[in-house]
């Protein structure tokens, strides 16, 4: 998804004379052709993550629509209070774009791990949550995000991501339908849903029906207005994060906003969960959210 | 905001005279003895202390249009001090000082931007502004926006590494639109900065850094005036203004005592018959 957002970055950069990419010293491969082509919308500010964040809010301050890239923990984590102060509070123009969301790094160890990011980003005001599930919903979300002014943070994957099959998403704060079914809301967020078409495809055909699938490309409440609860008589939620705050929380808080009644099931990361080092297919596996776990947790609800 | 500036003259305002800024501190130094006395709240010693360099700063900052010129006071604790040198200038509405840090007040103990002309980044947290307005001087560049960035920090606030990120990020850049002035009023919350965290040789290490680093009376007019002075200026500036702390009120000169304490009703006479 990395080469996917900074092309699209790039294409859009040159419509836009006001795009501005700050990197954190990542993004070797990637971010250069930007940088050549825009030397003067471009800067690397080395590894200085603080700094990172109040520069782009002058920026933003300046007039620019400014993105930041970087990857998983460091552009959320450890600049956290300049990311709450400085550009949440005052509500500024700038996209924080962390790369390898969940265990897209996980070879690189534990400090690599992006699975506690949207449990503290979704505590800050004004700031929107961006997290979509292929390079297509990300394509869509760039461009839609760019006409919104505000602080955003867009998690993606890193790259290889194959695309979900699925309906037309006109706008990221909607939900994108990626199969229609009767009984059991099957709500994913990023590109774990992946994993959760695989389970879903792993049922007999007769009884696949039973499954709506559906992609969030943001944590916004227009996007769970978008699914239609009220047709559905259980829900599960899949995320690549720890359940403490995540995605299926956001959720879990939307449905008890709206008063609805129903059997919900959380799928994720638990934070006991012991860390090791491996490759994000073999730590899904072992966090129980790779698509086996997610069929064995399907069969479940199917019978309860 | 167009139309409050020509309603408020405030281009008048700005060709005081240093004699006039000494007056206008003497007024704002009462004014903030008085919001911090009614509201029984802490840091009077750093407002004291930054008010002079607040003085020079806020009235060139009022001879440039609204906004070419950005000053951030990074040391958000002074509000008191920052709140009653815009008051003296007529950008602060008396009500609005009344009512500092009461309950649903305009105005709180750090420093906030909101409605507040002139204030365009909220602070109170340490370390916050120089990054922030390294991005504003980097931008207004790129933009060919004139006006100059100042960002106020205090002494005590160098020990926060993202000063030096930044630090590091400004000469890098070579931003000649940007100054830094630092308070120096060698306290910091506990006890002096160089029993605490030593910041010496302070200068040395903005040197180090590739700033170009003058060292300054942070009370005296004819040396603030060189901070607004850019001539010559090839890259970022750093002043260190040796500050009193507590600087106008003897008992509360150079004492750590009054980061924290409000003064009693009597001290507040003390203080400000001392101030006449």
């Amino acid at each position: 998804m990395r080469d996917k957002f900074i092309s699209k970055l790039t294409e859009l950069a040159y419509l836009d004379a006001d795009i501005f990419l700050i990197v954190g010293d990542l993004g070797f491969g990637v971010v250069e052709d930007f940088a050549k082509k825009f030397p003067n919308r471009f800067l690397n500010v080395g590894i200085s993550e603080q700094n990172m964040i109040g520069v782009a809010g002058g920026l933003a301050n300046s007039g620019y629509k400014v993105f930041i890239y970087s990857i998983a923990n460091f552009p959320t984590m450890r600049c956290f209070e300049q990311i709450r102060n400085d550009l949440a509070y005052h509500n500024l123009d700038v996209t924080i774009v962390s790369i390898g969301a969940g265990f897209g790094y996980g070879t690189l160890g534990y400090s690599h791990f992006a699975i506690e990011d949207l449990s503290v980003m979704r505590s800050l005001p004004n700031l929107e949550i961006y997290s979509p599930g292929d390079p297509y919903e990300l394509e869509v979300t760039v461009e839609n995000i760019l006409e919104r002014k505000g602080a955003k943070y867009l998690r993606i994957g890193k790259n290889g991501e194959s695309q979900l099959d699925g309906q037309v998403l006109n706008s990221p704060l909607f939900a994108r339908t990626l199969r229609n079914g009767f009984e059991i809301a099957v709500l994913s967020t990023g590109n774990i849903g992946i994993e959760v078409e695989k389970a879903i495809n792993a049922f007999h055909p007769d009884l696949q029906n039973n499954f709506a699938h559906f992609s969030i490309p943001s944590l916004s409440t227009s996007a769970m207005e978008s699914v239609g609860f009220e047709k559905y008589n259980k829900i599960i939620t899949i995320e690549e994060h720890v359940l403490d705050g995540g995605f299926g929380s956001f959720v879990l808080e939307y449905l008890e906003h709206r008063q609805f009644s129903k059997k919900i099931k959380r799928l994720g990361i638990k934070r006991n969960f012991e860390y090791v080092v491996g490759d994000q297919a073999f730590l899904r596996k072992l966090a129980g959210i790779d698509s086996q776990s997610i069929h064995s947790e399907l069969e479940r609800l199917l019978q309860v | 905001m167009l139309e409050e500036y020509d309603h408020l003259g405030l281009r008048i305002l700005a060709q005081l005279l240093n004699k006039e800024k000494v007056e206008a501190a003497a007024r704002a130094r009462k004014t903030a003895l008085r919001m911090v006395h009614s509201a029984k709240s802490a840091h009077i010693g750093s407002s004291l202390s930054v008010i002079d360099i607040a003085i020079e700063l806020f009235s060139k900052s009022l001879s440039t249009l609204p906004y070419e010129d950005v000053v951030l006071v990074s040391k958000g604790h002074a509000a008191a001090g920052v709140y009653a040198v815009l008051n003296t200038f007529g950008i602060i509405p008396d009500s609005w000082v009344n009512r500092y840090c009461q309950n649903g007040a305009e105005l709180g103990g750090h420093v906030t931007s909101t409605n507040v002309p002139l204030l365009e980044l909220s602070t109170g947290s340490l370390g916050h502004a120089l990054p922030y307005g390294i991005g504003r001087a980097l931008g207004k560049n790129l933009k060919g926006h004139s006006g100059h960035i100042y960002v106020v920090l205090s002494d005590g606030e160098c020990d926060e590494g993202s000063n030096w990120e930044g630090a590091l990020q400004a000469a890098h850049l070579k931003l000649r639109n940007l100054t830094v002035v630092i308070d120096r009023n060698k306290l910091q919350s506990l006890g002096g900065t160089e029993d605490t965290l030593a910041l010496e040789p302070l200068m040395k290490k903005w040197e180090a850094f590739n700033w170009e680093a003058i060292e300054i009376d942070g009370h005296s007019f004819a040396d603030l005036n060189q901070i607004t002075n850019h001539q010559n200026q090839y890259g970022p500036r750093v002043f260190i203004a040796n500050t009193i702390k507590g600087k106008g009120v003897s008992f509360m000169e150079n004492s750590v005592k009054w980061h924290y304490r409000p003064p009693s009703d009597q001290e507040l006479d003390l203080a400000i018959e001392e101030l006449h």
